[in-house]
């Protein structure tokens, strides 16, 4: 366990931190008794423990708060669009002509995340990169890279992340058919959460959301209480 | 890996598009995101807009959320990225992007001030930010060698060589313990 007759650096922090069995506890402490390094080491890891430990936290003013709070709505759309985009596997159908005798159905299975919403996926602090610490053991950490770690989950995650957390329905997208347009308030992600959120299928394209599964009577009452406002839903049916 | 995640019911509401729920994630983290922040960066303001950045980020992130690390932990880590984009944007005299810089009158920028101009910040500022990092999670944070080594990507051997590392600097530089034996071999 001991290098040489030190113990490791391990070893000494965690006696510092009690976290050694008693016998281990013993056998250090024995040879702290004996040893001017490590007792110095042992010195100086229980100072500075102590200086750190007895810092306040330190409270970010209530004004930023407020002014991140605010911040978030704006945030909203483009998330929810994200989301719409990015988080739902999405199966396009093309169905042949009705000429031809048996239909083709060409299924396109595309779960795409890679480049979506990359901010949150930022590069990765410095400290998250560096391992050329000397006498550090080679981190076995996540294959990729600490970026890949440090980042939120990746484009499989986003798609089951997102799937286990909202479930929508498995869509076969097949080209669709607007059946009615309504204008209701709110933004188009908060309308598209609703009507996702009543088991709707709903997706959000630019200004407009676009929802199938139900009639128009029953999107209008979902939405009913959001008013008249300048969100665009459509109603869509699919074809074939 | 924890068990429950005390925050996983809020970051469910808010992967639904619940600001309020949101909010009351912020409400939890936000202190803890700065002290790190302001420890990391050494500046109130550089450390306010970079917190305003992480939670922005987790925000639009939030719907990728997988709950294989905690929220918390996931939290660390983009935080950890915006500070260090923050210290490249400081550090290319881009000053304060999201926000004027507030000057506060309030007792608490007081203890801010005096903390963030410490000797111990000045420190703490000296050493490498590997060693940093992990020592503030630890010991000005509180958390866990396994969440810590769930934030960085690192395995917990490392994490606590660089605790033992980082501290062992620290007192160095503080300078009260005697600098015997630089050396175990």
């Amino acid at each position: 366990m001991m290098a040489g007759n030190h113990p490791n650096d391990i070893e000494l922090l965690e006696y510092v931190e009690g976290d050694l069995d008693k016998r281990a506890a013993a056998t250090v402490r024995e040879h702290l008794a004996a040893c001017e390094t490590c007792a110095g080491e042992v010195a100086r890891l229980q100072q500075a423990s102590a200086a750190l430990q007895a810092t306040p936290l330190l409270e970010l003013p209530a004004d930023r708060q407020q002014q991140i709070l605010a911040s978030l709505p704006a945030q909203e759309r483009e998330h929810h669009r994200m989301r719409g985009l990015f988080t739902r596997r999405r199966v396009l159908a093309v169905l042949a002509p009705a000429a031809v005798a048996a239909a083709i159905v060409v299924a396109v299975v595309s779960v795409d995340g890679t480049g979506a919403d990359e901010e949150a996926a930022a590069p990765p602090p410095s400290v998250l990169q560096a391992e050329a610490a000397p006498a550090e053991p080679a981190p076995a950490g996540p294959p990729a890279s600490a970026a890949a770690e440090a980042a939120p989950p990746s484009a499989e995650d986003s798609a089951g992340g997102a799937e286990e957390a909202a479930p929508a329905p498995t869509t076969t997208e097949a080209p669709t058919t607007a059946r009615a347009q309504l204008s209701v308030g709110g933004t188009p992600d908060e309308v598209a959460t609703r009507l996702e959120q009543a088991g709707l299928v709903a997706r959000v394209v630019g200004e407009t959301v676009e929802v199938e599964g139900a009639t128009e009577a029953e999107v209008e009452k979902l939405l009913e209480d959001l008013g008249p406002g300048g969100v665009s839903v459509r109603v869509v049916e699919r074809q074939g | 890996m924890p068990v429950v995640d005390p925050d996983d019911r809020l970051v469910r509401r808010a992967q639904g598009g619940d600001s309020r729920a949101f909010a009351e994630l912020v409400e939890t983290h936000q202190h803890r995101l700065f002290t790190l922040a302001a420890r990391e960066l050494g500046s109130a303001a550089d450390a306010e807009d970079a917190v305003q950045e992480a939670f922005i980020r987790a925000w639009k992130a939030l719907p990728r959320f997988r709950a294989e690390a905690s929220f918390s932990t996931w939290l660390y880590r983009i935080c950890l990225n915006a500070i260090h984009d923050q210290r490249a944007r400081s550090a290319r005299g881009g000053g304060a992007p999201l926000s004027e810089v507030a000057e506060p009158a309030d007792p608490r920028d007081a203890i801010l001030e005096a903390e963030l101009g410490s000797e111990l910040q000045r420190a703490l500022g000296d050493l490498d930010e590997t060693y940093r990092v992990p020592v503030i999670l630890y010991d000005v944070l509180g958390r866990s060698y396994t969440e810590i080594a769930e934030v960085l990507g690192v395995p917990e051997g490392t994490v606590k060589s660089r605790i033992f590392r980082g501290r062992t600097e620290l007192a160095r530089r503080l300078g009260t313990v005697g600098a015997a034996g630089e050396s175990k071999e």
